[in-house]
């Protein structure tokens, strides 16, 4: 036990007066007189039905919050009438400043996020996996590839949980979001398992990539933590997640990838937008997260592991022949290059286009080519 | 009776069955997006989709791009716009090779043209809306231009 | 940033060259030839899809997770090869026992089997056109915001621990994460009533703080489960069921139905942990014990608290005046819950002989 209650009710000779009050039916109503403001709330379209947004209304708005929240030390939603001061008592939530979380739109994320939830275990159709043969090496690839994808999302949900008992609660539609990002990725992370031993099994983790995961849990704020998982590392899985939907070997897969991309492409969104948020109310921490991007960046090359790389351009290619890798390299050469241009567009849309000149991603490249055509 | 791709009668026949089947479409969730198809020929041909909620709620045929406020075009040549379609024709749905994100990924056959990164993401957060609207010309009798 | 790797890889001419070999189409390939055990699930009833349940097979299971992990402090995946130098993502709860509960693969399947959706599946229009009168209203807008409050707690917790644990409990990390979702979908729900209804959220008050604070500052896992699952979610499962009955509005019965059913899949991995946990170490019961009699102290704060016990006698009786008439009927539901609350103890093997929450209803009684 690390907290007593302020009282032991057992020997409190005031609440035992109280109590003896109640039984007599003199109930204190004082609380009906607060003085509160009355608001009129409707649904702007009721297809949509009653959205945070409808709610933005008087105190209730996050528009009328102030930048920094320092009246609230508990749980209270906003907007609630609080506590006199001292009578609080003090949950110690270290994320006060909205900058330091909020995002553009996050309430319509959420409400999209709460529309678009799926199950894994009915939205997938496995009764139709054994309607089609894989030969086994481009199985065993599929595997070794849900094995690294299993893998990696989790950290999606472990990030935002170590954040998120920190942040306020007047900040309740990020904590909404975040808590439907953790959900969202544990579905993934769910997904590839099943398939996997649905298939061929379980095969190697990956060193270089948990690296990268460590990286990004161990970030020093939510801001550069975010930064990583959803701008850099979630919009690298998206691009992945992409090619993964070409080079399924069946419908199956297909359906797999197809419903995770519309997960993974809302929380980059956010990312995107939290980033946004973050240069525009807060620019002085713009070298701070420059700085940690710079380290960030060369964590996510991790992410090129031999075992990941070898097992995409076998799906790429549909085989282990020489024709069939050829072609897999192809595929693969070619969503590499958008991985990295398609952060660079996006950093550059969030207020740092300075990524593109001072990143190490685009050296990598350039190494990497040299070294091909050399 | 036939119906002429491209027209406008098209996406408008499309739009018609998505507003007809909720079902389907409010278990895959909100929607939110514009978008705008552009089918390369001979003759272009540029329409916009409006998505609001479940329904399509706006289709139009528009001479240039400009001023349209697209989230996301989709552009791609009459051929590749017919393989897609009799692939969903032959199958119900198309083959892995011919899904929008295939299309629009793998060698860029079918190019998106975006302004934005978040208008560009939605067209991958609502995928499986945006494929399963265009699934319903599964059984549409197409008159090809 | 906090960490740096040993090994820059970037700055690594293995790991360029070896890159540079693959896409030049020298692969090894030597992954193919690893040993894995193939053990092909596939959904037992077509109707449920492909679940958890169908996956808890050989050395993929979680029959097979020992109770003190010693071998996998990564993210891997549970039956994955683990090569050398995996790093430790700083696990510290590695323990089965501490978290485990045999129902959560399956409560994490029912939680998304039964998602609903605030915005859409409640009757709003039925809180636009109201029926009841203002003093019902600022009723129900008080016991909607504690409602939010016990909500945000219910997710807090879960995001306290859940990154702490192995990631080998993966289905039961899985469970935690449902838990956060439901928690934050129930304080929306809560929230949008209160604000929806004209008279706007209500106080934010010292005994309530004071339970959820005892909840959140509990020093271990075990004890802010016990606290958390069987103790706070019971109390929102009384007060729920009891709004759902009073208030004749159907937006709030809809709401009390739904919310029920989420809170009550918490209260079932409570007992189910507390009674895996003791199972296998008995004597921690102790501690959990004093725990939950020092946590039910709060509860009688807010049980007893001015503002909290005249709401419930304002809703009941449908009117401040009646008010008065109504303390036997919410005596009697705290009764109910006392002894729920005593049922859920005994089954989970933390039974108390001084359970405050039982002295206080007896004494309301006597």
């Amino acid at each position: 036990m690390s907290y007593y209650g302020t009282n032991d009710f057992s020997y409190n000779s005031d609440f035992n007066l109280r109590v003896r009050d109640i039984k007599k039916g003199n109930l204190d109503f004082s609380w009906l007189d607060d003085a509160r403001e009355t608001v009129k709330v409707r649904r702007k379209d009721p297809r949509r039905g009653l959205t945070v947004e409808d709610c933005e209304v008087g105190p209730y708005s996050i528009e009328n919050t102030p930048e920094i929240v320092r009246e609230n030390r508990g749980l209270a939603p906003r907007g609630a009438i609080l506590a006199e001061g001292s009578e609080q008592p003090d949950l110690g939530p270290s994320l006060n400043k909205k900058s330091d979380v909020w995002g553009y739109r996050v309430q319509r994320y959420w409400e999209e996020a709460m529309s678009r939830q799926w199950n894994v275990s009915t939205d997938v159709p496995w009764q139709d996996m054994d309607k089609h043969e894989i030969p086994d090496e481009v199985e065993i690839a599929f595997c070794q590839l849900c094995t690294l994808l299993s893998e990696v999302e989790m950290i999606a949900t472990d990030l935002p949980a170590k954040w998120s008992h920190h942040m306020n609660s007047y900040f309740q539609e990020v904590k909404g979001f975040i808590a439907t990002q953790a959900i969202d990725e544990a579905r993934h992370a769910e997904v590839f398992r099943k398939r996997a031993l649905a298939g061929a099994g379980l095969f190697r983790a990956s060193v270089r990539g948990e690296h990268a995961l460590k990286g990004i849990l161990e970030a020093d704020s939510y801001s550069e933590g975010s930064v990583f998982l959803h701008v850099l590392g979630e919009g690298f899985i998206l691009t992945l997640f992409r090619s993964s939907e070409f080079i399924s070997p069946t419908p199956v897969e297909q359906r797999m990838f197809q419903l995770v991309m519309q997960d993974e492409a809302r929380h980059v969104s956010y990312g995107l937008q939290h980033l946004k948020y973050l240069m525009d109310n807060c620019p002085e921490v713009r070298p701070q997260i420059n700085g940690f991007l710079d380290e960030a960046e060369r964590h996510l090359t991790g992410l090129f592991n031999p075992d990941q790389l070898e097992s995409m351009i076998v799906l790429g290619g549909k085989g282990t022949t020489p024709e069939c890798i050829r072609h897999g390299i192809e595929v693969v050469g070619a969503f590499q290059g958008k991985q990295i241009e398609e952060y660079f567009h996006r950093a550059e849309r969030a207020g740092l286009p300075e990524r593109r000149e001072r990143s190490p991603l685009l050296e990598l490249q350039q190494r990497m080519i040299a070294g091909i055509t050399g | 009776m036939a119906i002429k791709f491209p027209s406008l009668d098209f996406f408008q026949e499309l739009a018609n069955r998505m507003n007809a089947n909720p079902a389907e479409f409010e278990k895959l969730g909100f929607c939110d997006t514009v978008m705008g198809v552009k089918v390369d020929g001979d003759t272009s041909h540029l329409y916009s989709l409006t998505f609001d909620i479940f329904d399509c709620s706006d289709v139009r045929e528009l001479s240039s791009p400009e001023g349209a406020e697209f989230d996301f075009m989709l552009e791609a040549p009459l051929s590749l716009w017919r393989e897609s379609l009799e692939s969903i024709q032959k199958h119900g749905q198309p083959e892995p090779a011919y899904t929008l994100n295939s299309l629009s990924h793998v060698g860029d056959r079918m190019k998106v043209v975006y302004d934005d990164p978040e208008g560009h993401d939605k067209f991958y957060r609502f995928m499986a809306t945006i494929q399963a609207f265009v699934n319903q010309a599964s059984d549409l009798e197409i008159e090809w231009a | 940033m906090s960490y740096y790797a040993r090994d820059d890889f970037f700055n690594n001419p293995e790991v360029l060259e070896r890159t540079v070999e693959i896409l030049k189409g020298n692969l090894e390939l030597e992954w193919m030839g690893i040993d894995v055990e193939r053990v092909q699930c596939r959904p037992k009833d077509a109707r449920r899809g492909l679940t958890f349940g169908d996956t808890n097979v050989g050395g993929y299971g979680w029959d097979k997770i020992p109770e003190k992990i010693r071998h996998n402090y990564s993210m891997a995946p549970r039956g994955a090869q683990l090569p050398d130098g995996l790093p430790h993502l700083g696990y510290d709860i590695n323990r089965k026992s501490e978290v485990w509960s045999e129902n959560a693969p399956e409560l994490y399947e029912e939680s998304k089997a039964r998602h609903w959706i605030p915005a859409r599946e409640v009757p709003w229009d039925a809180v636009e056109n109201l029926e009841h009168g203002q003093e019902v209203e600022l009723g129900l807008a008080q016991v909607y915001t504690d409602l939010t409050v016990m909500a945000s707690l219910l997710g807090d917790m879960p995001s306290k621990w859940v990154w702490h644990i192995n990631q080998e409990l993966v289905e039961l990390k899985m469970w935690l994460c449902t838990q956060m979702f439901d928690a934050a979908r129930l304080a929306d729900v809560f929230r949008k009533r209160a604000i929806a209804g004209g008279a706007g959220l209500g106080r934010d008050h010292a005994a309530l703080g004071e339970l959820v604070k005892s909840v959140f500052d509990a020093g271990n896992y075990p004890c802010a489960s016990a606290s958390a699952n069987i103790l706070l979610s019971g109390l929102m499962q009384t007060v729920l069921r009891h709004v759902g009955a009073v208030s004749t509005n159907a937006a709030d019965q809809t709401i009390a139905h739904f919310s029920v059913q989420d809170v009550s899949r918490s209260l079932a991995y409570g007992i189910g942990h507390m009674q895996y946990l003791i199972e296998q170490r008995p004597h921690v019961a102790t501690g959990l014990r004093d725990h939950l009699d020092e946590v039910e102290n709060t509860l009688v704060g807010l049980l007893g608290s001015p503002l909290f016990f005249s709401n419930l006698a304002l809703l009941t009786a449908g009117s401040r005046s009646e008010a008065g008439a109504a303390v036997p009927q919410v005596t009697a539901l705290f009764r109910r819950f006392a002894d729920e609350h005593a049922a859920r103890r005994r089954v989970s093997g933390i039974a108390s002989e001084k359970s405050p929450l039982e002295a206080f209803v007896s004494e309301l009684e006597a």
